[in-house]
């Protein structure tokens, strides 16, 4: 499978190199990398519903330089392999402007060389690994990395709720690692102190082990750095043990999935969002009611983040006033104050997006913005 | 005629194991086969019980045509072996082993098993007792409870007697069953397969030791290449040129 | 907290030492393995997760579902994988099994969507408290369920004529049809009662767990896997014995080393077994 991708790609840099230019398309053709099955089954759907809804608005207005985008659909399974792959894919159709995905950072950053060599923009709405945008000129994070948003959830621990201690539950891959390591700075640096750390890997089903651990140290507070699912998951075996405590965790827990799987025991639990459903903005709103008729369940934060990334490209196709993927690039690289359903995004030089983040807590079963 | 063998022949590739052989096979006889290694025997036996399919040829038993049957429903018409090679359930005791025999004459199975009803609980009883019966009468009954490889050699061949009568066949196969006997055991074996004869079950028999079979049998084949070449009383085969030639020739060189 | 460690430790060793039996049977009869028994236990936690939600609340309905599908699928598989491939190398049901544990797992995110399913807790409160360590109901039920599943499949073996045909036929098929037993019904109803057995096994894992996904099989079928292999895969008493000390050893090296480490922990276990004693604690002359 490799070899093969491998010598198509040359086979198009050859033919590429014969033709010596790039032939202007009558489409914008962008490329969606999403884990539409697996594990991370929920958010690819979410990414791909709103990008559809997204292009299906903007070709509706006539879409950008008089012309439509049209889309092509990957499914990476959250697999890094799968996600290789299809970048190999992506980047060896020369009608493709730019790729939209993948979800988690390990993904992003495991085809992020494939695209960087062939030069196509990657964009991905939820990367949040700090050291993602910054590895190649062509990456980009709608999502800000957990260097921006920890410090919000830290400050909430330390100075609003008075927490002194904690204990920290997180994923071992990319994203976990670094969502761990940026909550402890800052917890620390606020005069926290982490009594325990304990990591699992993607998969497990089992946390009674890790939790009875953690709840030896006696923290005030159980950090996780988990997705929706897994914080589910732990929640209600925390319950079960009979451990009540302030749980804290990431903007990648605000999903209504996980209070649709964790009950009562997610009540509480606190996170964060850009893009808050219940937000009154007329344009949050009208995006969250076609959302619900269309697809029969409410977005989460990822479907936010991947409809402002079509709206992202189609804005710098329209600014750098070419159809080139340099000139896109270097467009979409000056990006500043874009308005989306997410908050707003100025890329910083290293394509990573400020964002502002609001604390919220579950309270009754039902996400509400901490005051 | 309780069994009728027909032309029945097996090959394995180029090797004619067993080449046209006829046999018939009296009710309430003992009957062997004998003939130098390698002369098919074996195979014969195989093709009998249906563990190896033969190529052609016809087996009539009790006049129906058997010869394509699976090896439990040839089991089940009555025929139970022993092997050459001993082949007990080794992790087994050695009742369990003469239970397994009695398998063909119980209905109940899961059904029975799973709501232990009085015909299940019967079924089980009159096998356990039939098999301690079977132990008694092959000198094993002490033994029971023991597994089956830790017996010595001479007692597995009598178990492996013991288990094949458990089904209670009309007609029993025994492959060389003196092998890695004693002397007194051997003689113990004659009597025993002579008992089971006047109980009215009919041997068909392979042996090595002549001096047994001679003074046993009833009637004797002779095996050679896979070919039969001779038939007849003791009398006739010992006197026979060409059992002399094949078989008992062979001997004096 | 050792306590507490030790008795999470036997009550994940319990749905290990099930999952392990499952493989023993199969191991036992066919001196094979199939790949596809973590599937089987996720669909019947499926099966099971269908019950609770959709028709009774009821624990017990929820886990004969699960026995119910899990003997289906292992009637299915046996059909496909093993008897169909009888006379060719025995790589191909191996592999065969493989594929249908990929096609299983991709068959129940189709159909049921692969996100996590929430299942509802039951006797999820403290039974007691002892040193600090919180038991549970259900962690007592599931000792008790594994215990006597157990006993029942022991005298099921040693007991009855059933459990002495299945016995003979994992020592000598050829004998044994010579007896006159149906060689492949024996087959194919020890294949099922495995297959049973896991689909039981994943209602009771859902229920401890509260989660059921598609991707769950995996990890149990190695976990159930490396337990059988560990204590002795030619043996329910092995197979009961690695499952145990497996949720033991897991639980305790999550305590004494760091949970990262708990995985590889088994896995080397594994590993090692399979090198060095590949006949597991128990040794070869445990038989099923």
């Amino acid at each position: 499978m490799q070899n093969k991708w491998h010598s198509l790609v040359g086979v198009t840099l050859l033919v590429g190199g014969a033709t010596g230019a790039w032939a202007a398309p009558s489409t914008i053709h962008i490329a969606l990398t999403a884990p539409i099955t697996g594990d991370y089954a929920e958010y690819g759907n979410n990414f791909k519903h709103s990008v559809e809804l997204a292009i299906e608005e903007i070709n509706g207005k006539g879409g950008a330089l008089g012309k439509k985008f049209e889309l092509s659909v990957g499914d990476s399974k959250g697999d890094p392999k799968e996600s290789a792959i299809l970048a190999q894919k992506w980047t060896s159709d020369s009608t493709i402007l730019a790729e939209i995905g993948d979800f988690t950072s390990t993904c992003c950053m495991a085809s992020q060389p494939i695209y960087n060599r062939a030069g196509v923009i990657q964009l991905s709405p939820t990367a949040s690994h700090t050291k993602f945008a910054s590895g190649s000129k062509w990456s980009f994070s709608a999502y800000g990395t957990q260097y921006w948003e920890q410090p919000v959830m830290a400050s909430l621990a330390v100075d609003k709720l008075k927490l002194k201690t904690a204990a920290i539950l997180y994923i071992n891959n990319d994203w976990g690692v670094d969502t761990q390591k940026f909550f402890k700075e800052n917890f620390e640096k606020r005069g926290g102190k982490i009594l325990a750390e304990e990591s699992y890997f993607s998969g497990e089903t089992d946390f009674n082990a890790v939790l009875t651990k953690l709840k030896g140290a006696k923290p005030d507070a159980l950090f996780i750095a988990t997705m929706y699912n897994d914080g589910a998951l732990i929640s209600k075996q925390r319950e079960k043990m009979g451990w009540n405590l302030p749980v804290i965790g990431s903007s990648a827990l605000y999903s209504p999935q996980l209070i649709q799987l964790g009950g009562t025991a997610v009540n509480g639990v606190y996170s964060n969002v850009s893009f808050f459903a219940k937000d009154p903005d007329p344009r949050i709103q009208s995006f969250v009611k076609t959302f619900e008729t269309r697809y029969g369940n409410s977005p989460n934060f990822a479907a936010a983040l991947a409809y402002d990334c079509v709206y992202l490209l189609a804005e710098a196709v329209k600014r750098a006033n070419a159809m080139d993927r340099s000139a896109v690039r270097d467009a979409l690289a000056a990006t500043k104050d874009f308005k989306g359903l997410a908050g707003s995004i100025t890329f910083t030089q290293d394509r990573d997006a400020i964002k502002s983040y609001k604390p919220v807590q579950v309270v009754n079963g039902d996400f509400q913005l901490v005051k | 005629m309780i069994m009728e063998i027909a032309k029945l022949e097996k090959h394995f590739g180029g090797l004619v194991a067993v080449q046209e052989v006829d046999l018939a096979l009296a009710a309430g006889s003992i009957h062997a086969v004998i003939g130098p290694n390698g002369a098919g025997k074996t195979t014969f036996f195989n093709a009998i019980t249906s563990i190896i399919p033969c190529d052609s040829g016809q087996i009539t038993w009790k006049g129906e045509r058997i010869e394509k049957l699976s090896p439990q429903s040839i089991s089940a018409k009555g025929i139970a072996r022993t092997f050459q090679n001993i082949r007990l359930f080794a992790f087994m005791s050695v009742l369990e082993n003469v239970i397994a025999g009695t398998h063909n004459h119980f209905r109940s199975f899961v059904w029975g098993a799973l709501t232990r009803n009085a015909r299940y609980r019967r079924e089980e009883k009159e096998s356990r007792e039939m098999a301690m019966a079977l132990l008694e009468k092959v000198g094993l009954a002490e033994k029971h409870a023991e597994y089956a490889r830790n017996l010595p050699y001479g007692e597995q061949r009598k178990l492996e007697i013991a288990r094949a009568l458990a089904s209670r066949p009309d007609l029993l196969l025994l492959d060389e069953p003196a092998a890695g006997m004693n002397n007194t055991e051997t003689e113990e074996l004659e009597q025993f397969i002579r008992a089971l004869r006047a109980e009215g079950l009919t041997v068909l028999i392979i042996e090595h030791d002549v001096k047994l079979i001679m003074g046993l049998a009833d009637r004797i084949t002779v095996l050679d290449h896979g070919v039969k070449i001779a038939e007849g009383t003791a009398a006739e085969i010992q006197n026979n040129e060409k059992v002399i030639e094949a078989y008992l020739g062979k001997r004096r060189v | 907290m050792f306590l507490q460690q030790l008795i999470n430790g036997l009550a994940q060793g319990s749905l290990f030492a099930l999952i392990a039996i499952s493989f023993s049977l199969v191991w036992g009869l066919l001196r094979m393995v199939n790949f596809a028994m973590g599937e089987v236990y996720m669909l019947g936690a499926y099966a099971g997760w269908l019950v609770v939600m959709y028709a009774t609340p009821n624990l017990g309905v929820a886990l004969v579902a699960g026995f119910v599908i899990g003997w289906i699928v292992g009637w299915f598989i046996e059909k496909v994988a093993f008897k169909a491939m009888r006379g060719v190398p025995h790589i191909a049901s191996l592999v065969c099994t493989i594929g249908f544990s990929f096609f299983l797992k991709e068959l129940a995110s189709a159909l049921f969507r692969a996100e996590t399913k929430s299942m509802p807790s039951y006797y999820s409160d403290t039974a007691f408290t002892f040193a600090e360590a919180n038991i549970s109901y259900l962690q007592i039920i599931m000792v008790v369920i594994a215990v006597v599943m157990m006993v029942l499949l022991q005298i099921l073996f040693y007991r009855t004529k059933i459990g002495l045909a299945v016995r003979a036929v994992a020592l000598d098929y050829r004998t044994a049809s010579l007896m006159g037993m149906k060689v492949d019904r024996v087959t194919s109803l020890a294949f099922s009662l495995s297959g049973a057995l896991a689909g039981f096994v994943g209602v009771l894992a859902a229920t401890y767990y509260n989660a059921v996904n598609a991707s769950m099989g995996f990890v149990a079928g190695l976990k159930g896997f490396t337990a059988a292999v560990f204590g002795g895969i030619t043996s329910i008493p092995g197979a009961i014995l690695g499952g145990y000390l497996l949720g033991a050893i897991e639980n305790l090296s999550v305590k004494y080393m760091s949970s990262g480490y708990r995985d590889l922990v088994s896995y080397f276990i594994l590993i090692t077994f399979l090198l060095f004693r590949p006949n597991g604690i128990l040794g070869k002359k445990a038989k099923l």
